[in-house]
């Protein structure tokens, strides 16, 4: 007898790998903890993250959304997906950077982060540049509707069962002066890259375990039950500034921020860790999930990430049927069952001609 | 009392709902109260007005098209516009619109109408409470703690609620085309201070500035949508309004209706506007 005798055939490679299909591989044996079905369920984080919603959507259950759109755009036949993306309306949040600020800018500990520009007499703020695509009307505008965002964003993180995020991207652009973290470099989704102002950084493990456990530490602090997820975009990099290529520096960026929540997973008893990232991009997948273009998951890999992560924490659990568009009743849905595929600002990091 | 101008009679038709009232208390004699009782107890017509010596120069026929006064006999709906070209009338509004003297430049008409579609978003409690921008009033602010609305998406909720009185404006062109007619817009909202208790609550939900927009965007759609049917528009007398934009509580019977100051003061726009059209 030794130490490994006793551990169950999950603990084997060639058990628990070599000898079952993929798909049937229980990837999220024992999570830390379960939701209930009436858990509020916040989600937040990159371009992937925006699947889990829809999915949650698409079997019944109703994801967390503290900033609806509001009956009257509702009745105007607005587009409102920005509304139902995410439990907020923050669009993608690709580092742990910026999820620490918007924290922070919500609970007043940091004042508001104000970059707004004006572009064809529309404004834009370059902190969301996609949430409102038409631009707002005014600077006025914009400010009292980040003004009323950040309430909401607070009243999410004060009262969510679950908090899921996704972490997309160690690349990033700051601000030269303030030091804040901008979801896209300005100048491609909107706002003009200023050199002086605008520089490039490549975040590294200490500092998203350090932003992280400064997020976490701070989640606790106003919602002492909180039960926080952390998910890693199997999605590679659009593009890279590193100077590396961008296969290299893919595989940097997944691998501190794998590295990164699985410490925070080790050092805080409410964060689990769920493996997105090894379900699509493990070489034991064979690249089964990837589309054409080597980056973009399928719908079909989408659909296995979503029904293990249902199956492992919902005792009851609803299969995440790609196919199936008649969502069953487990608590009301008040927005539509489909929506648009997920929206990725980094796309706008591709060079014009490829664009 | 019967003015003659080239040996034609001419004649001034007075058509709305609640907002007529003032106008009319304004320029008729004491006997006004069993004229507006007329309009409660018989079926919708003109009714000539005995008008005070020297208020307004021609014959006045007055009509009410209060809703509570014409649903029986028409039902609740007076027009529908379906398409750009069609209109449906209920029978009896086209009737009621075709006893109108249509002799070529006899007659003008001074249509009271819309008005509470403002006030009833002033008086709805929307949740999450909201706000909007209008870059033509920018000094009106959006308040802290609202959601934002897109202007667009107020601007198409104020065009569903006023599409009624559109549709009657419709109406009333499309059986008189030659008709000079004209729109007289409402008076603005009472600052929240003045307005009239109802059971000791504060007879609105909203602040000043959200209510002022909401009139500012209801004069800006009525008055854009009978534009295009060349039918003008008449705006509360400046006199009545204060530096603000809002209503003066001196000029108001109620939190939303002019009193007889108020509809002296339109009396005189419209005298004014009968002299130009003269001259």
């Amino acid at each position: 007898m030794h130490p490994y005798s006793q551990m169950p055939d999950r603990s084997f490679w060639r058990k628990f790998v070599s000898d079952s299909p993929w798909r049937d591989l229980g990837l999220n044996d024992s999570p830390k903890f379960k939701f209930q079905a009436h858990d509020l369920v916040a989600t937040a984080g990159s371009c992937f993250a925006q699947h889990i919603s829809r999915y949650m959507k698409r079997v019944g259950l109703a994801p967390y959304i503290a900033e609806p759109a509001h009956v009257l755009m509702q009745q105007a036949g607005d587009v409102l997906e920005s509304y139902s993306a995410f439990s907020a309306r923050y669009g993608n949040i690709y580092t742990s950077r910026q999820c620490l600020e918007l924290f922070n800018q919500a609970f007043e500990i940091i004042p508001i982060i104000e970059d707004f520009v004006e572009e064809d007499g529309k404004w834009f703020d370059l902190l969301r540049p996609n949430v409102e695509k038409g631009g707002y009307s005014s600077l006025h505008e914009a400010q009292s509707d980040r003004s009323y965002h950040l309430e909401r964003v607070k009243v999410m993180f004060e009262t969510t069962d679950v908090f899921i995020f996704t972490l997309g991207l160690t690349e990033c652009w700051l601000n030269t002066k303030a030091g804040y973290a901008y979801p896209a470099c300005p100048g491609t989704v909107h706002g003009t890259h200023v050199p002086d102002e605008h520089h490039f950084h490549n975040f590294r493990c200490a500092e998203v375990i350090s932003d992280l456990c400064a997020l976490i530490s701070g989640l606790t602090a106003v919602n002492a039950g909180i039960k926080i997820v952390l998910t890693v975009s199997p999605v590679p990099l659009v593009a890279t500034h590193t100077g590396n290529n961008v296969l290299v520096a893919s595989s940097y960026s997944k691998s501190v921020l794998r590295a990164a929540v699985g410490e925070i997973a080790a050092i805080f008893d409410n964060v689990a860790y769920f493996p997105s990232y090894e379900i699509i991009s493990h070489p034991a997948s064979f690249g089964q999930y990837l589309a054409s273009d080597l980056r973009e998951v399928t719908e079909r890999g989408v659909a296995h990430v979503m029904d293990c992560f249902l199956t492992s924490f919902y005792d009851s659990h609803p299969q995440a049927d790609a196919t199936k568009d008649t969502p069953l009743t487990a608590r009301p849905i008040t927005t539509p069952a489909e929506e648009p595929p997920p929206e990725c600002e980094e796309l706008f990091n591709l060079k014009p001609e490829d664009a | 009392m019967r003015i003659f101008s080239g040996g034609i009679e001419k004649v001034i038709y007075l058509l709305g709902m609640s907002h007529i009232v003032c106008i009319l208390r304004a320029c008729a004699p004491p006997n006004i109260d069993a004229l507006l009782e007329g309009f409660c107890k018989n079926a919708p017509a003109f009714v000539d007005v005995d008008v005070y010596e020297g208020v307004l120069p021609y014959r006045v026929r007055a009509a009410s098209i209060y809703i509570g006064h014409v649903a029986p006999y028409w039902g609740a709906e007076l027009a529908r516009q379906t398409e750009a070209a069609v209109i449906g009338m209920a029978p009896g509004f086209a009737d009621f619109l075709n006893s109108i003297d249509r002799e070529s430049g006899r007659s003008v008409m001074f249509v009271f109408m819309g008005g509470e579609e403002y006030f009833n978003m002033s008086m709805t409690d929307y949740q999450p409470p909201c706000d909007f921008y209008m870059p033509w009033h920018s000094t009106l602010p959006i308040l802290p703690k609202r959601q934002v609305i897109p202007l667009h998406a107020i601007e198409k909720h104020v065009e569903f609620c006023l599409k009624k009185s559109i549709d009657n404006f419709t109406a009333i062109r499309a059986l008189n085309p030659d008709m000079q007619i004209f729109n007289v817009i409402c008076p603005p909202p009472l600052p929240k201070e003045f307005l009239h208790k109802v059971d000791g609550i504060p007879n609105s939900v909203q602040e000043n500035s959200f209510r002022l927009k909401c009139y500012h965007l209801y004069v800006k759609t009525l008055t854009e949508a009978t534009s295009r049917l060349n039918i003008k528009s008449l705006m509360p007398p400046p006199i009545a309004i204060d530096n603000n934009g809002m209503a003066k509580p001196e000029y108001m019977n109620d939190n939303i209706h002019g009193n007889t100051l108020f509809g002296k003061e339109v009396l005189a726009q419209i005298n004014e506007l009968l002299q130009t059209r003269c001259g």
